[in-house]
């Protein structure tokens, strides 16, 4: 850290360097006449037993001197005084304008001609050497500040390091505001929006003397400052979704982990149970009444809570999402048939009505979800309604989905209460005097149903009952002809 | 060593209940507790049939599967917990006659026991003059079918998914097998076949098909010809 920040401070004091480097104009023509006086006084000395040749190189000299550090203005000043200065002082006749010989004349105007073409060869030097000095001073400190940025753990360090970065660049007076709304125009301030993607995140507002002050545009330097605030942002962002992703998949793992070891714990002493209490039963050993129907009572209560764990199980794991569907094509109507076989004992007393159309597609499902989601459907059906009375099972397919409909007779359910039997652990006013339920049957269903992409509500029927429907996306058009897949037996 | 049934099996309180359950039977019983013990006995002497609970302390009852199946044909029920589906299918592909979930009553483990041996008996004379399941009546020769003594007309492939079914009556035959043995190997992804047929033999060849009991949907796994006992 120690070093980083010592790093950051070498960076800065760099770059206040390289900007100290432009020379004022106005002294410029101080150090012109200084400089003239210098070579005129030379000139003079030497005047005597030199040629004018020597004494013109002199008077270049001084000129081209001048030229590397200043502009044409001071330059042409330079090179003008000068020349004056030279037929003055070290022509014959000495302190006086008068040029008798019109070669000198002509020598003359070739010198300034000289001296006037140098310098200005010497300003586009100058300006590409400024340019260059001002594009590295830019690269400088963007890069610079990124590098600072992306250091940074928090937004509110980010802002901070950014504040202090723009301060340095363009004064005391930059300001760094995180807003949604558009700034207010102020005179003498000039605005930068700092965009992520679409929207804005804040704005730079500088003094417009910060830009233009000096002789360099910094206009470049505002605009991608603020680019480059908008990217660290952004990378914080996504680092901190990964952080977060990451912490979240642990939570996950820990989970399932608890989950399945519960279940496993759980579910073998039950088993043991409920198969020991079946051997008992099933043992050739005389019983009496009393303990055939203890026996019997082990066996039922250890099945039910072998269906309340296996109920919690896939109620958690479901709304957690851990739930991996193993999708496959399969006929609706042969789950249900395969659920009702199941049944069968239950359902003795009771008249099954099924209507499941022969051309109805098949669906792409996890069929043993749909087969918990169609037991409980029909475990509640059984349960809440007067045995005796019949159940309806109907199939229909609309656009892009099938659809089924398990119809009852029973006392219905309250319509404030359709929407709430699917919550978790919520049961219904007639649930609550009927034992063996757990408030989990319906909220079950729904998971099921979500996890497959359809929906699943309650209706009540106007002659009494209840219809619970759902429906399941399927994109098959219609069942396959059987005539097309006949093959040649390989057996 | 008489031939006995081997348990492998983690849980000693169920190991006990099979063990009980099995005695009662006339079966003599074999105990392993772990993949190793499990192994070394099968090394010693191969068992008249198997109980594999697929999740050992020390490895992955499929690994015992795989190592049985590369020497042996021994007849070899699974047992497995619900939401193992995945599980069950892959013991099946690889090998196991049956499965049995936890929990289950002990009539339903003999059944699939007795099952289990006795198709295990029936694959070892594959040229059997007639299949009798039950109501039905197959003759593989001739490739007829018969059910309560009348001959229902079946095409080729409707016989050919009945004859693999009924070869291993009493059984779960998973989608894949059935696609492979009926269709070909590169069919076994095309489960909607399997529908649109089962859908035809029940038509066929149950009383009621809106309440199969002949043809016998296992959600997620596959399908079971019923036997009479089982």
């Amino acid at each position: 850290m120690s070093s980083a920040r010592q790093a950051d401070e070498r960076g800065h004091s760099r770059f206040r360097a390289a900007s100290s480097r432009a020379y004022p104009e106005r002294l410029g023509f101080v150090w012109g006449a200084l400089t003239n006086v210098v070579t005129t006084t030379v000139a003079f000395w030497v005047a005597p037993h030199a040629q004018l040749a020597h004494l013109m190189i002199i008077h270049l000299l001084g000129a081209v001197l001048i030229s590397t550090r200043y502009g044409m203005a001071v330059s042409t000043f330079t090179a003008v005084t000068g020349v004056l200065a030279f037929d003055f002082f070290c022509i014959p006749p000495v302190f006086a304008f008068a040029m008798p010989d019109p070669r000198n004349v002509l020598s003359f105007a070739g010198l300034l001609l000289v001296a006037l073409l140098v310098c200005w060869l010497n300003q586009g030097l100058r300006q590409q050497r400024a340019a260059a000095r001002e594009s590295e001073e830019r690269t400088q400190a963007l890069c610079q500040l990124s590098l600072d940025l992306s250091r940074v753990t928090s937004a509110q360090q980010l802002f901070a390091r950014a504040r202090s970065h723009l301060s340095e660049l363009f004064g005391d007076q930059a300001e760094l505001c995180v807003t949604k709304h558009k700034p207010t125009a102020e005179p003498g301030f000039t605005t930068q929006a700092i965009i992520d993607g679409k929207s804005q995140i804040g704005y730079i507002r500088v003094r417009q003397e910060s830009l233009f002050g000096r002789r360099t545009n910094r206009r470049l330097l505002l605009v991608a400052s603020a680019d480059r605030i908008a990217d660290a942002l952004k990378l914080l962002a996504l680092g901190e979704a990964a952080r977060r992703a990451q912490v979240d998949a642990e939570v996950e793992r820990d989970r399932n982990a608890l989950l399945s070891a519960v279940s496993h714990d759980m579910k073998t002493p039950l088993a043991s149970i409920m198969t020991a209490g079946s051997s008992l039963l099933a043992s050739p050993w005389q019983k009496d009444a009393t303990s055939r129907e203890l026996l019997e009572t082990i066996v039922q209560e250890s099945e039910r809570m072998n269906g309340l764990i296996t109920n919690l199980l896939s109620a958690t794991r479901l709304e957690s999402g851990a739930a991996i569907l193993n999708k496959e094509l399969e006929a609706l109507d042969d789950l249900v048939f395969a659920v009702l076989s199941r049944f069968s004992g239950r359902l003795s007393d009771r008249r099954v009505d099924v209507d499941l159309p022969v051309d109805l597609p098949m669906v792409s499902i996890d069929a043993v979800l749909i087969d918990q989601l169609l037991v409980n459907l029909l475990e509640n059906a059984l349960r809440y309604t007067p045995s005796g009375s019949p159940i309806e099972i109907r199939g229909a397919r609309s656009a892009g989905a099938v659809t089924v409909e398990v119809r009852d007779r029973g006392p219905g359910i309250p319509a404030a209460e359709r929407e709430r039997v699917f919550e978790k652990f919520y049961r219904g006013q007639a649930a609550k005097q009927n034992d063996g339920g757990t408030g989990l049957g319906l909220t079950i269903c729904r998971a099921v149903v979500q996890a497959h992409g359809g929906a699943i509500s309650i209706e009540g029927r106007a002659s009494g009952g209840t219809i619970v429907r759902f429906s399941l996306p399927s994109d098959v058009q219609a069942p396959l002809a059987a005539s097309a897949l006949e093959r040649r037996p390989t057996a | 060593m008489t031939p006995a049934i081997l348990v492998i099996e983690d849980e000693l309180p169920m190991r006990r209940v099979i063990r009980t359950a099995l005695g009662g039977q006339g079966y003599h019983v074999w105990e392993a507790g772990t993949k190793r013990d499990a192994i070394s006995t099968i090394a010693k002497s191969v068992p008249q049939a198997i109980l594999l609970d697929l999740g050992l302390p020390d490895g992955s009852g499929l690994e015992v599967l795989k190592i049985v199946r590369e020497r042996s044909e021994v007849p070899i029920v699974v047992i497995s917990a619900r939401g193992e589906e995945r599980d069950q299918v892959l013991a099946l592909d690889s090998g196991a006659n049956d499965y049995v979930t936890k929990p289950f009553r002990e009539a339903e483990l003999l059944a699939r026991l007795r099952a289990a041996l006795r198709s295990a008996a029936a694959y070892a004379a594959p040229f059997e003059e007639r299949l009798e399941i039950g109501p039905l009546r197959i003759h593989p020769n001739e490739r007829t079918v018969y059910l309560n003594g009348r001959e229902v007309p079946l095409t080729p492939t409707e016989f050919s998914l009945l004859q693999v079914m009924a070869r291993q009556a009493g059984r779960v035959v998973t989608h894949r097998h059935l696609l492979r043995e009926v269709w070909g190997g590169s069919y076994v992804q095309d489960t909607q076949y399997l529908r649109v047929y089962m859908r035809q033999l029940r038509r066929k060849l149950e009383q009621d098909p809106n309440t199969p009991q002949l043809l016998i949907t296992t959600p997620g796994v596959g399908y079971r010809l019923r036997a009479p006992d089982a």
